[in-house]
């Protein structure tokens, strides 16, 4: 977007030397946490991976268990490596983990539908008639964290399955996220989390700075006022970027070992998170990957609570364990936040179908890595979980936590047009006891 | 000598006949006036028209489903004063001398879009679409009229009736119920399944007292979780509730015996006094056409206030009194000024508020389809079954329109491609194709063509692809890049450059 507007200031025949010129200095300095980290450079830069789980998980089999409870049904609860902290029994690699992980036990939020709730917990409002286009969490920390000159985006988002259409709202098109898809679950296919068509069609990189400038040309007869083409153009700078550097080869998983790879899981969560992992390397701030349905159902558990959450749980848990251990090894996790959260929790009452319903008054979220003192439990539910009877956490504290947790003013504002608006709607503060 | 005579006195007489048609508004040209006059009523005088390659482009894409090729290009410029009107009924209605091949595009097309519609991206699809794409292709090229499609739908015996759409959409009568409602009413009542809907009036005896029409057809999923049927017609079971088969809107239960209720529901679904059904139509024929609804957010009709829908209750209720005829009212459409109006090119933020009773004509992102059937048109690619270097045929399309399906956006204003899609277009194996001088069979008749100057060459490309003539600074700029070139190789080669900035520019997924 930046990139047409001034180019509307100079003549059309400059426009071949300028795209020359772009092309050329962003491959003179590819921006590579690891490498500047190399040349004895700051630590690396902060960044965020969030496990989305859409459909709203169940926080008694994973994050809060209330065994001897009849609202707790059969999930059992085991120790972890922090003494005093239980976890369900579907999460023994997490549980190894605890000292690096918070658990939030008391959100307590009021929104109770998938596609509301999903809003308020991805932008940090409330839906409100729609006035104002709010961004993803995403789009606010690419935003604010994204380098001026990464060849990658700030916002990449993995097999992305959301019960609303949300993006980056007012921040515009160069925060909206690049999806990678992967339409297929085998690791091998051709489509699994990797971006096909990086080679420079019959033709060199004297061939891409001609196109780039003859596109440029072309660009100018677009209105200048349609979203449609500005996020054209912002999606085809990225492209073309994405091209000229090879996506910095964080796609090509299969450069990993194969127990690595094993140990995230073979299925297209577990290979996500890997692929988030090699994407921060790469200086991407923001990596989303979710994570909705398994071998047997979603989240959504109205039916089958018990079975359902341990078939999740068998994807989710290598996956997020090996995620933190694989960021530890690297040296990446004191920069890198993992954020586990859905839209809301699940009843504490079973219904009649061995199923959990929608339940926003009290569930959990974790949080853990950069700025984050793991090792702790915040916020207590009641024995039988109905209700928060401890410090309740809203989604405005909890995005609040989440971005100073990532060196974010959280009092801050974004702009919109002339308009200020708060990155965190009002009431939100930052939960200090989480922050280390 | 005399045989010609006949023949151009049958001629003739077959375009008086055609001539006196049109004047009762066999052609939608009455409502297109009335759309016309309501508009200005409601959001002033309209915006400019656009120029004329602008609206053969626009009409081209939105009703045969690709660009125009050059010939078609000249062949409208033929058409004298009336050309817009009557480039509208040949495409429309297949006057003129391409009728087999416009009737059939033209019905391919809408079905298409359809099917989108009955089937929007991310819906868990059971089996293969092709049967309701096939069904709706022959239903919009008879002509079918539109209340007398949706009764098809509302009215089916087995799971594979029209097309096999409760198939299609998971085999329950719960699945079917809400897709229904959604499709044809713009209602969404889904949550009502589990619970009282919380910020609309839903309840869950609506939606399945809506079910419940449905709870005889055999199920397609062995599924111990879906509802039950009783026994008796008109009712269902879920979850040790029995619900009885009613109307929306209305809390009254169907009387017991009588008709059997589906042939009940289908005289009140399509009704011409049921409001949404006819409104709920017109509103998608005019976002397909137009880029936005009348009332945008189409599927929740239900949260329109008065004001907001009275033209589209006004205009459904003119559709209705016409016999729910698709192709006159895709006519009367295309035929407005709105239709025609040239796309803003407002200035910067200004527009923060106080637009919402404007109306605005947006660039149009065009489908996956449409993409392919374009880029076929344009770079004439091989098209016959029986060639096997045919990307329709061998892949080719299939894939090209996966991979740009992933992203497709809520409504036609809407571009949600990403890095992906444009990689594809970028270096995907039809682009490179297109631009390498052995294969490409465009830039081969443009570059080799004898009779063309470099001038030309440029125009021709820039009519090919883009439906328009090069600016005069585009042609001054593009003439430069050419002599730069050192020699006649590099210069050729430059012409495959040039195409690929075209098939690459915004210009060729958004209509202007």
């Amino acid at each position: 977007m930046s990139m047409t507007r001034s180019f509307e200031t100079f003549s059309r025949r400059d426009v071949f030397r300028i795209a020359a010129a772009s092309l050329g200095g962003i491959s003179c300095s590819p921006w590579m946490p690891k490498l500047a980290m190399a040349a004895g450079a700051t630590r690396p830069p902060k960044a965020c991976i969030l496990l989305w789980m859409a459909g709203g998980p169940s926080q008694m089999e994973t994050l809060d268990p209330k065994p001897g409870h009849s609202n707790g049904g059969p999930t059992k609860a085991i120790s972890t490596a922090v003494s005093g902290i239980e976890l369900s029994q579907n999460l023994p690699g997490l549980a190894k983990q605890m000292n690096d992980v918070a658990l939030i036990r008391s959100m307590k939020t009021r929104e109770g539908d998938h596609g509301r709730a999903t809003q308020l917990m991805m932008t940090g409002y409330r839906p409100m008639g729609g006035m104002t286009d709010y961004p993803v969490l995403g789009s606010l920390i690419s935003h604010r964290l994204k380098p001026a000159d990464s060849p990658l985006p700030g916002f990449v988002s993995i097999a992305p399955f959301r019960l609303a259409n949300l993006g980056s709202g007012f921040l515009g098109p160069d925060h909206s996220p690049l999806v990678v898809s992967g339409a297929s679950d085998d690791p091998n296919a051709r489509a699994n989390l990797t971006i096909e068509n990086l080679d420079i069609a019959g033709g060199d990189r004297e061939a891409l700075v001609e196109r780039q400038g003859l596109l440029n040309m072309l660009r100018q007869g677009a209105p200048s006022s349609s979203l449609a083409a500005m996020k054209h153009a912002s999606v085809y700078d990225q492209a073309m970027r994405m091209v000229e550097t090879r996506g910095e080869g964080a796609f090509e998983l299969d450069e990993e070992k194969t127990e690595l790879r094993d140990a995230y899981g073979r299925n297209r969560f577990g290979q996500g998170c890997l692929l988030a992992r090699r994407l921060v390397e790469r200086g991407v701030p923001f990596v989303e990957v979710t994570l909705d349905r398994a071998a047997q159902g979603s989240w959504d558990s109205h039916l089958n609570n018990f079975s359902t959450v341990t078939s999740m749980c068998e994807v989710l848990d290598p996956a997020w364990s090996t995620l933190l251990s694989d960021l530890r090894d690297r040296g990446l996790l004191e920069s890198t936040m993992v954020v586990w959260m859905g839209e809301f929790g699940r009843t504490p009452k079973i219904n009649p179908n061995q199923g959990r319903d929608h339940f926003p008054d009290a569930w959990s979220v974790a949080l853990g890595g950069a700025g984050i003192r793991g090792g702790q439990v915040y916020g207590k539910t009641s024995k039988s979980g109905m209700e928060v009877s401890d410090n309740p956490v809203s989604a405005s504290d909890l995005f609040a936590t989440m971005l100073e947790g990532l060196g974010i003013d959280s009092s801050s504002d974004n702009a919109m047009g002339n308009r200020p608006i708060p990155l965190v709607d009002e009431g939100g503060a930052p939960i200090r006891e989480l922050l280390g | 000598m005399s045989k010609f005579v006949i023949f151009i006195t049958a001629l003739a007489l077959v375009s008086a006949a055609g001539a006196r048609r049109a004047v009762a508004d066999s052609h939608g040209d009455d409502l297109s006036r009335w759309i016309d006059q309501r508009g200005k009523d409601i959001w002033g005088p309209p915006p400019g028209p656009c120029d004329d390659l602008t609206f053969v482009r626009r009409v081209y894409l939105d009703l045969v489903g690709r660009v125009p090729s050059v010939s078609e290009i000249r062949d409208f410029r033929t058409l004298g004063d009336d050309r817009r009107k009557v480039l509208v009924d040949e495409l429309v209605f297949g006057e003129g001398p391409r009728r087999e091949l416009y009737t059939r595009l033209s019905a391919s097309s809408l079905a298409r879009y359809w099917r989108r519609i009955m089937l929007p991206p991310g819906t868990v699809v059971v089996g293969p679409t092709d049967g309701l794409e096939v069904w709706l292709t022959n239903a919009f090229r008879d002509g079918m009229p539109y209340d007398e499609m949706m009764r098809e739908f509302t009215l089916i015996q087995t799971p594979q009736s029209a097309g096999g759409y409760f198939q299609l959409v998971g085999g329950t009568p719960e699945s079917y119920a809400g897709n229904l409602s959604r499709v044809m009413l713009g209602v969404r009542l889904d949550c009502a399944q589990c619970h009282d809907h919380p910020f609309t009036n839903w309840k869950q005896k609506d939606f399945w007292g809506l079910a419940a029409f449905y709870s005889d057809i055999p199920g397609m999923v062995d599924n111990p979780d879906a509802s039950k049927p009783t026994g008796k017609g008109g009712e269902i079971r879920y979850e040790g509730t029995t619900y009885a088969a009613k109307f929306l809107w209305d809390d009254e239960r169907l009387p017991d015996g009588s008709r059997t209720p589906r042939v009940r529901l289908a005289r009140w679904m399509t009704s011409s006094d049921n409001p949404h059904f006819a409104s709920t139509a017109v509103n998608r024929f005019w976002q397909l056409l137009v880029g936005r609804g009348l009332y945008p957010d189409i599927e929740n009709l239900d949260l329109a206030s008065e004001d907001e829908r009275v033209f589209l209750d006004e205009f459904g209720q003119k559709f209705a009194e016409d016999g729910f005829h698709v192709q006159r009212l895709i006519a009367a459409i295309c035929k407005t000024d709105w239709y025609a109006a040239s796309v803003m090119s407002q200035g910067d933020a200004a527009s923060e508020s106080d637009t919402e009773e404007m109306f605005r004509r947006e660039l149009k992102v065009i489908s996956p389809e449409q993409v392919f059937d374009s880029l076929e048109q344009s770079l004439h690619l091989p098209i016959s079954r029986i060639d096997p270097s045919a990307p329709r045929w061998t892949g080719a399309r299939a894939q090209m329109v996966n991979r740009l399906g992933e992203a497709i956006g809520e409504t036609p204003e809407d571009y949600e491609s990403g890095i992906p899609q444009a990689l594809m277009m970028m270096n995907g194996k039809v682009t490179a194709d297109a631009i390498d001088l052995d294969r490409s069979r465009l830039l081969r008749a443009v570059v080799e063509s004898p009779f063309f100057d470099e001038g030309t060459r440029i125009e021709t490309l820039y009519l090919a692809v883009l439906t328009r003539e090069p600016s005069e600074a585009e042609k001054k700029s593009l003439t430069e890049y050419l002599e730069n070139k050192p020699d006649d190789t590099k210069r050729r080669k430059a012409f495959g450059e040039i195409l690929w900035a075209l098939l690459n520019s915004p210009e060729f997924v958004l209509c202007r």
